[in-house]
């Protein structure tokens, strides 16, 4: 991780991996299943893609490739498609039955003559599923469609140092439904990511997934054995840590900028929206209608020269920061009156460029810290991160939290209360049978009937548990002696990854300091017996030409198994920073969450809201 | 591998009547064979891939007045399709599958009578035409050009006819055309330049003759020979008197190990014409090209000379030049009987020669040279056919023939247990096939191998350790079709992972089958959960009673004792909300929380009341409720009464709270008296009333509330900055 960066970072490396390229191959595989799709092109996104393809290419791109038009996926072809005489219509989706369903209906929108105009095409991301293709021969339409494509599309590089799989529902489908889909992928993505930076020779995992996937990236590079290439290893170590190992951290409230304005209102493919009056200038405010504003998109990456040195600060640090940015900015423009010479001028006018940028870019993100701060500031929500912090610091955990309670009959957010919930029952190894039942019981009376099967998925995922008999001590132990939480924190000018959480410093991110610092689990062994699953340590042989060689520096690659919030991320380019054996790390995840998505994929909506 | 091709297709002219002659040709530019076929009814088919499944048996027109065997024929291939040339009485046809066309080839002067043998040379689609009174017209296969018409002074017909090599140009003679009268024992080599030669050779046998595209072999009983145009890399280096650079190096090679000054003078002089290289390159090329081991030692030992002059050179032809030679001199000994030029094994390639060495079974020979020639996944190809023939042919038991082949071939090396699994099923071997899949790598052959062979656990446990759940599904799709309800059920009991799979599924195709599938599972609380997300809340009333009861019944057999109290009560809820309906309508669906709060919101105070006992409400809950649902409805006097009904169990704070929330500060200062004066501080600063909040703090004596005063007042107000301040100093 690059973290002292000042300024402009275009430069997707960390630690010398480059992860820019992977966006390259994506688009150039994109590009290339369209040239199999004759004509003019209209496309139809699985909504859930459209944002993470962004990412990768740009409607510019597109449109020179003979696409026209892009639509969401519907249940209709649009006239418009028939009218304009587009030939091919390209459904891109991910293989999941609801959207073959919806193809289906959009097909049969059409009458069989309308359908001899065009071409259908399917591309599946990243593979077609058996499932998929049965439901189609089901529906009798497979012959409909000219090409049935598969566009590999695993890790989606966020930043220079983030990966992701935007695998939504991986946490639920490891830790409740026992379903290896996600694992799979992550496998697949490893052996991807291996075949362009050679074979890691360390692995460590922690949990159960870990160790699932380890064993199947071993078992892939058995299949594909006959087809190594001899690499250089780039990324000494791989960390792969299951969500369940720690799910404290997204349980509780992320106190960095970029957690916050996650936590607040949701960052999706690297962009916020938010609504656009705020970003108005006095006089443009004055000429529009308040109706007529669209919601502004703000893009947050570290390509944008502020937003890169706000993103990992504890939102106490961030007010300083501005000013001091602002200070920065308009002492540069003062040089103009200093500029006495042609020369120095010309110095000056060559700056004006970046400064306007930087200028621009402090603007708006002192409206989102503005912001931000309107929604922070206030009792209900310093009363939430006390609750937090309490539990978390294990004070009266196995007794009934009365603020808890209150809040359930004062029918507050649902995901809320089940996150403080959540947070007590981690902190207490699972609450006292009769505590828990009462909790159960006042959820159902105040929220619904229904969440009885919410509460059969927390507690299967590990969230919410009923203490054994004999009650483990693990959360205390870990919190001692990983020093979990932290007095006193300085979140200006942080020493500590607690910063992060003002005073909790996550699980995760302890372990891989650990691991990283002192050669791996060895030191561990009394901690993780107190971790879900297994954890292991395992070696990976270099292919038989390759020869074993010293690293340039002390890459690690830590990944994320059922997603990771951008609190912890920030938490890592912290370590890098100030890591005594120069680490550096690139992060991978199945999705970036925090407690409301996760939450989101576990809560039952009740039927009567589905359908 | 020596299997007879069956074609169902083909049409029943060709399965009825006889098949008189078969012609064989390369189609698709070399890729592909094709083969042609006259029937007994005179009738010609192709087809063009004789390895397709079910090929298209193509027929072609018919030549006029054909009620004989043609005197002779031949197959054209063109781009895409092929057309015949037909040799009948005097004439000569071009047949395609539609046009049947005359033909008469440019330049035929002398050849009289039918044409009765005919060769092509399919690479360039060169053809050599024999004539009855023994002229031979060699020209392109379009018979628009000829290259030589020749008499062989031959009266009866060849008993053969092939070409030699591959027809470059008029110019070098690279090509020509080989007669053998095979009762004569002699046969004819007629080059074909601008002045043809022939030349007149004798055997003791009888004999064949066949292409090569450097020349062709002459077999005979007791000899293998090789005819060929001396190949230009020898004339250049070994050529009598030839003043090529080549040629000065072999010779300055040979002095040199004479310890002879002369070499010194040869190097001088190639030094001077600055051809280094190509000297080198020369001696090297011309070994190549010489299947001596004695002169290929000699050539180069002499590119190897040349070379210490070179400064930069590149060591990887000279290798390889070196490494393949060496292979094609083992394969020329007898034991293997494949001798071959350098030219031809580069047309044929390596992989070819491999191929061909495992057919034979040579693998001792096969094996180190695909090692040593590094070809590419030519380990794996040897390994696995030996593997198949070990399964073939050994009669071992299943054991040893496994560990044998484990020990030879290793694990995971890339070798496709699934197929040599395959030859030991079709050998009726399954417990063999067994236990070789077990080494398979690759999922995704040897899942669907298991299950051909309806081992479905051993399928369903590789599936689901690949991680592959779409082969899992494949699985289970595959089970539940072909095994009883109840085995699949069973099988599915002992693998969550597959259970849980189908049962998503389900859910998302079937959730019938679903609810039969935890039904036969003895699933309880999975079925009780299923049925919960199926209630309607929006049905009818008694409906939704009778799943409530059934999920009940599920819950109290799965002991669960909690949800089953839970489920009930969610059933008197309902029976309650029914009764109530006269008073209040939509109440049904509401949660226990909501319907009491909608009874005080109705001023229904006894009901709320008869609820609260009924379903065993805590005080404090009640309390808030009630407080609340007041509020909402801005049942001001009612709050007053029920504030002073008696003590209140959550205290006084909330009330306060919750009029501020309700935009009543009248009301809410009826209540801050009653709590601390902390709190009090700070809700008079939630009101917006700086000074009474001040007042409090002084009269609390605490420094600390009215510094919290202080900071919500901010630095604007001065008057009551300064107050504060001073009454701090009192203190």
């Amino acid at each position: 991780v690059s973290t002292q960066s000042t300024g402009r970072m275009t430069d997707y490396s960390s630690g010398g991996i480059k992860l820019s390229f992977l966006k390259d191959l994506a688009r150039g595989d994109l590009l290339d299943h369209l040239k199999l799709c004759e004509g003019s092109k209209a496309i139809f996104w699985d909504p859930k893609l459209k944002g993470p393809f962004n990412l990768i290419i740009d409607w510019q791109i597109l449109k020179q490739h003979g696409v026209k038009k892009m639509f969401e996926l519907q249940d209709y072809i649009p006239a418009e498609v028939l009218e304009n005489k587009w030939q091919s219509v390209i459904m891109l989706i991910r293989p999941e039955l609801p959207l073959i369903d919806q193809i289906n209906r959009a097909v049969r929108s059409l009458t069989v003559a309308q359908r001899n105009k065009l071409d259908f095409h399917i591309i599946f991301v990243s593979r077609k599923s058996t499932m998929c293709m049965q439901r189609l021969e089901k529906y009798k339409i497979v012959g409909e469609f000219k090409n049935i494509l598969e566009l590999e599309l695993d890790l989606i590089p966020f930043d220079h140092d983030l990966l992701t799989l935007e695998y939504s529902l991986g946490f639920r489908e490891m830790s409740v439904e026992l379903d290896d889909s996600c694992l799979y992928q992550v496998s697949r993505s490893l052996m991807s990511l291996q075949s362009y930076f050679g074979f890691i020779p360390n692995i460590i995992g922690l949990g159960p997934s870990a160790e699932k996937v380890n064993k199947m990236i071993q078992r892939m590079r058995k299949e594909g054995a006959a087809h190594e290439k001899p690499l250089t290893p780039r990324i000494e170590n791989l960390v792969l840590i299951d969500r369940r190992v720690d799910l404290m951290t997204p349980m509780s409230t992320q106190l960095t900028y970029e957690g916050l304005i996650d936590e607040l209102f949701g960052i999706r493919n690297n962009t916020v929206v938010l609504p656009g009056a705020d970003f108005l200038s006095d006089a443009e405010r004055d000429q529009v209608q308040p109706e007529e504003v669209k919601p502004k998109h703000i893009s947050l990456t570290s390509s944008d020269p502020i937003y890169n040195d706000a993103r990992n600060l504890n939102f106490n640090a961030i007010g300083p920061f501005l000013g001091k940015k602002a200070k920065q900015i308009s002492a540069a423009y003062d040089e103009k009156h200093d500029a006495k010479s042609l020369q120095q001028l010309k110095h000056f006018v060559s700056k004006l460029p970046h400064m306007q940028a930087e200028k621009k870019a402090l603007e708006v993100q002192t409206t989102v810290a503005q912001l931000v701060k309107k929604q922070i500031y206030n009792k209900a929500f310093h009363h939430k991160l006390g609750i937090e912090q309490i539990l978390r610091e294990g004070i009266d955990v196995d007794k009934l939290n009365e603020d808890i309670e209150e809040m359930i009959y004062r029918e507050e957010s649902l995901k809320k209360v089940l996150r403080l919930l959540c947070i007590q029952s981690i902190a207490a190894d699972g609450l006292k049978p009769k505590l828990l039942e009462f909790y159960k019981r006042e959820i159902v009376h105040s929220y619904g009937y229904h969440h009885l099967i919410t509460f059969d998925r927390l507690q299967k995922s590990g969230l919410l548990s009923a203490q054994d008999k004999t009650p483990r001590k693990s959360y205390p132990i870990l919190r001692s002696t990983l020093n979990l939480t932290v007095e006193n924190v300085n979140e200006k000018e942080p020493n500590d990854i607690s910063y992060t959480y003002s005073g909790y410093a996550p699980l995760t991110v302890r372990l891989v300091n650990w691991i990283t610092q002192r050669s791996g689990l060895k030191y561990l062994a009394d901690m993780v017996k107190h971790l879900p699953g297994n954890a292991f340590q395992d070696s990976q042989k270099l292919s038989a030409t390759q020869d074993r060689l010293e690293y340039s520096d002390n890459h690690t690659l830590v990944y994320f198994l059922g997603g990771c919030t951008y609190a912890e991320v920030s938490a890592l380019r912290f370590l890098a920073q100030h890591h005594p054996n120069n680490a550096t790390f690139t992060i991978a995840t199945t999705k970036l969450i925090n407690g409301d998505t996760l939450l989101d994929t576990l809560i039952e909506p009740g039927k009567d809201q589905r359908s | 591998e020596g299997k007879p091709l069956v074609h169902t297709t083909a049409p029943s002219e060709i399965q009825d009547s006889r098949v008189l002659e078969a012609k064989v040709f390369p189609t698709y530019g070399g890729t592909k064979t094709g083969v042609a076929l006259l029937t007994g009814g005179y009738r010609f088919f192709y087809i063009s891939d004789i390895t397709e499944e079910n090929p298209q048996y193509k027929l072609m027109t018919d030549i006029p007045g054909l009620d004989a065997p043609p005197s002779s024929w031949a197959a054209l291939p063109q781009d895409r399709s092929i057309e015949l040339l037909v040799s009948n009485n005097n004439s000569l046809y071009l047949i395609d599958r539609v046009n049947c066309t005359p033909v008469y080839p440019q330049r035929m002067y002398n050849s009289k009578g039918s044409v009765i043998e005919m060769s092509v040379l399919y690479k360039t689609l060169d053809i050599a035409l024999f004539s009855e009174n023994g002229f031979l017209w060699v020209g392109s296969s379009s018979l628009q050009n000829m290259y030589i018409e020749f008499d062989t002074e031959m009266p009866s017909p060849p008993s053969q006819m092939c070409w030699c090599g591959t027809f470059d140009s008029m110019l070098d003679m690279s090509a020509a055309v080989i007669l053998v009268w095979d009762t004569e024992h002699l046969y004819k080599v007629v080059g074909i330049g601008m002045n043809p030669e022939c030349s007149v050779h004798y055997t003791d046998s009888s004999l064949f003759v066949s292409h090569e595209i450097d020349g062709a072999r002459v077999i005979s009983a007791k000899t293998h020979e090789l005819i060929r145009r001396v190949p230009q890399a020898m004339v250049d280096v070994l050529g009598v008197g030839s003043s090529q650079s080549g040629a000065l190096l072999y010779d300055a090679q040979r002095e040199f190990d004479q310890n002879s000054h002369k070499a010194n003078d040869y190097m001088q002089e190639i030094v001077e014409r600055g051809d280094i290289e190509l000297a080198v390159t020369q001696c090297i090329n011309a070994a190549a090209c010489s299947m001596k081991p004695k002169l290929q030692k000699a050539l180069l030992r002499a590119a190897s000379y040349g070379k210490c002059f070179l400064a930069n050179d590149n060591p990887e032809h000279f290798g390889d030049i070196c490494k393949t030679l060496r292979v094609l001199n083992q394969i020329q000994s007898f034991r293997v009987g494949i001798p071959m030029t350098y030219q031809q094994l580069h047309s044929f390639t390596v992989t070819g020669l491999v191929q061909r060495l495992v057919r034979m079974r040579l693998y001792f020979l096969a094996l180190p040279i695909v090692e040593y020639l590094k070809v590419p996944k030519g380990q794996q190809m040897v390994l696995s056919h030996w593997a198949m023939e070990k399964v073939r042919r050994s009669k071992e038991s299943d054991e040893e023939i496994a560990a044998a082949i484990i020990k030879k071939v290793g694990m995971g090396d890339g070798i496709s247990f699934a197929s040599v699994a395959n030859v030991a099923k079709n050998y009726g071997r399954t417990e063999l096939a067994i236990k070789l899949l077990d080494l398979e790598p690759r999922s995704a052959e040897q899942v669907p191998a298991l299950m051909r062979m309806n081992r479905f656990t051993n399928a369903i446990e590789k599936a689901i350790e690949s991680g592959d759940m779409d082969l899992v599904h494949t699985v289970i799709v595959t089970m539940e079709a072909k095994e009883t309800a109840r085995d699949f059920i069973n099988a599915l009991k002992d693998y969550p992972v597959a259970n849980s799979w189908y049962a998503k599924w389900c859910y998302l195709t079937d959730s019938e089958k679903l609810r039969d599938h935890y039904y036969t599972q003895d699933n309880f609380e999975a079925s009780a959960l299923l049925l919960i997300n199926e209630i309607d809340y929006n049905g009818m009333v008694d409906a939704k009673i009778k799943q409530l009861e059934s999920i009940t019944r599920h819950f109290t057999d799965s002991a669960k004792e909690f949800e089953t109290r839970l489920t009930k009560e969610q059933v008197t809820l309902i029976k309650r909300q029914l009764a109530l309906q006269s008073k209040v309508p939509d109440l049904v669906g509401l949660t226990l929380n909501n319907t009491i709060s909608m009874l005080i919101q109705r001023a229904l105070f006894a009901d709320a009341d008869s609820l609260r006992k009924e379903f065993k409400i805590a005080d404090k809950k009640f309390w808030w409720l009630k407080l609340q649902a007041l509020v909402a409805t801005r049942n001001w006097p009612e709050l007053e009464k029920f504030a002073k009904s008696r003590k209140s169990p959550i205290g006084y704070g909330p009330f306060v709270k919750e009029c501020i929330a309700g935009n009543n500060k009248a009301e809410a200062i009826k209540y801050i008296e009653r709590v601390s004066k902390e709190e009090q501080v700070e809700f008079f600063i939630d009101l917006d009333m700086p000074e009474r909040a001040a007042e409090i703090a002084k009269s609390a004596k605490s420094i600390e509330l009215l510094d919290s005063v202080l900071n919500a007042i901010g630095p604007n107000n001065r008057v009551l900055s300064e107050t504060i301040n001073s009454f701090k100093n009192v203190i």
